[in-house]
């Protein structure tokens, strides 16, 4: 048997070279595909994007000319004027809408036999109406029940009692003052932009008749039962 | 020669097609997929800041068009309430309280015992301000009766103070000091 190797060229496997080199052929054709294919695609999106950019940066141009332009029409100082006009609108519809004769009645209803009243200024504010009031008592103990009533009936808060001094005439005169919660007051929204708050009232001035209010029909005055002035005191 | 490097001569043509191919991608990655990666971050931020910059003024528009709108309407509910509501000049005003206050005080079977009225411009307003000081005589539910007449007609009439005392008189009169006003818009040519 002849037991040595006369080829000139030893043997190897072929085949597993050609393998290993076509599979590797593939793989870096399939990444060239896939790259290829990533390249078209940031392509075509980053065109897309930027149109769109270029586009957002146009409107915003072109907002920003027509935002300084409603701008100039409306300066800080004119809106300003504006606001402080509709305040004082305001104040004075608040002013005109604020009931007497429910306020009237509401003291009639808490007011004691030896207590007078003889003196009502109510200063009416944006969201808050504080009234004065100068009242003439045969005692101090009165006017104290007085204020106690007041603030009993809801009608008044935070009343105080200012000033009491004797009279000539041995009764004790006295001022108070104290927060007046109407039923349903003024409106309370300032006016911020110089509209809403004047928008929102009644601009025709003259109270509505909300008996609510104490303005007509409920709150005819020939229903008063107790005068403020014309009870028990000379 | 070892078989390594057999294999390497041998297959030569067959190992350079790989290498180019491997070549390609590498070349492809660096010089086209990796620019334009960065290329499309950029226009991302772009298009991130352009928005952003877009809804600001979208906003600062809408604000400007409301205050605009604002403007409008307040201009136009004080142009109402000052040609509609309040009296147009002094001499308007002046009429409210004489004769529309008189004849209301008559009406309510008040006397009027004494009036006395001063016209004033307001601080820092254009407004002018026409203000009155009557003492009426006369019952308390005759008072009562000219208040309410008083506030609830559409006249622009404000009451700003009412003090009451006993009169001379019977024991029911009473005396009512009431503090009146109205309002005016105070044109250029009036003056103060």
């Amino acid at each position: 048997m002849l037991r040595t190797n006369l080829a000139t060229r030893p043997f190897y496997n072929e085949r597993a070279v050609h393998l290993v080199l076509g599979a590797l052929a593939l793989v870096g054709l399939a990444v060239l595909a896939t790259l290829a294919l990533r390249v078209m695609d940031l392509s075509e999106r980053n065109t897309e994007l930027s149109a769109r950019a270029e586009q957002a940066e146009r409107e915003r141009a072109e907002l920003s000319a027509r935002t300084t332009e409603v701008q100039g029409g409306v300066s800080t100082v004119v809106l300003e004027e504006v606001a402080v006009a509709a305040r004082e609108a305001n104040t004075l519809i608040d002013q005109r809408v604020f009931s007497w004769t429910q306020f009237f009645n509401r003291i009639e209803t808490t007011l004691p036999p030896d207590v007078m009243v003889t003196l009502v200024r109510p200063d009416i504010a944006p969201g808050s109406v504080e009234v004065t009031m100068g009242v003439v008592g045969r005692d101090l103990g009165a006017i104290t029940h007085f204020i106690g009533a007041l603030e009993e009936s809801g009608a008044f808060s935070s009343v105080l009692n200012q000033t009491a001094e004797l009279t000539d005439d041995d009764m004790y005169q006295a001022v108070l003052r104290g927060s007046y919660l109407q039923e349903d007051g003024p409106g309370l929204a300032d006016a911020p932009e110089g509209a809403a708050a004047l928008s929102d009232r009644d601009v025709d001035g003259a109270p509505e008749s909300d008996p609510a209010r104490g303005t007509p029909d409920a709150s005819d005055p020939r229903t008063a039962q107790v005068p403020p002035g014309g009870g028990a005191c000379p | 020669m070892s078989l390594y490097q057999r294999v390497l001569s041998e297959k030569r043509g067959l190992l350079t097609v790989v290498a180019l191919i491997l070549l390609v991608d590498i070349g492809l990655y660096a010089f086209a997929v990796y620019p334009w990666s960065s290329k499309l971050a950029g226009s991302e931020r772009r298009m991130a800041s352009a928005s952003s910059q877009l809804t600001a003024v979208t906003d600062a528009f809408a604000a400007a068009s409301e205050a605009n709108l604002s403007k409008s309407l307040a201009n136009n509910q004080l142009e109402r309430f000052y040609g509609e509501v309040l009296p147009r000049d002094l001499a308007e005003a002046r009429g409210l309280f004489s004769p529309y206050l008189h004849n209301l005080a008559e009406e309510t079977n008040l006397v009027l015992e004494r009036r006395t009225s001063v016209a004033e411009k307001e601080k820092d307003s254009s407004l002018a301000s026409l203000r009155s000081t009557m003492v009426l005589a006369g019952d308390y539910e005759d008072i009562r009766e000219f208040i309410y007449r008083l506030e609830t007609a559409p006249e622009f009439i404000l009451i700003e103070s009412v003090v009451l005392g006993q009169g001379n008189g019977s024991d029911d009169e009473l005396v009512l000091t009431l503090g009146v006003s109205t309002y005016y818009r105070e044109r250029a040519d009036e003056g103060a």
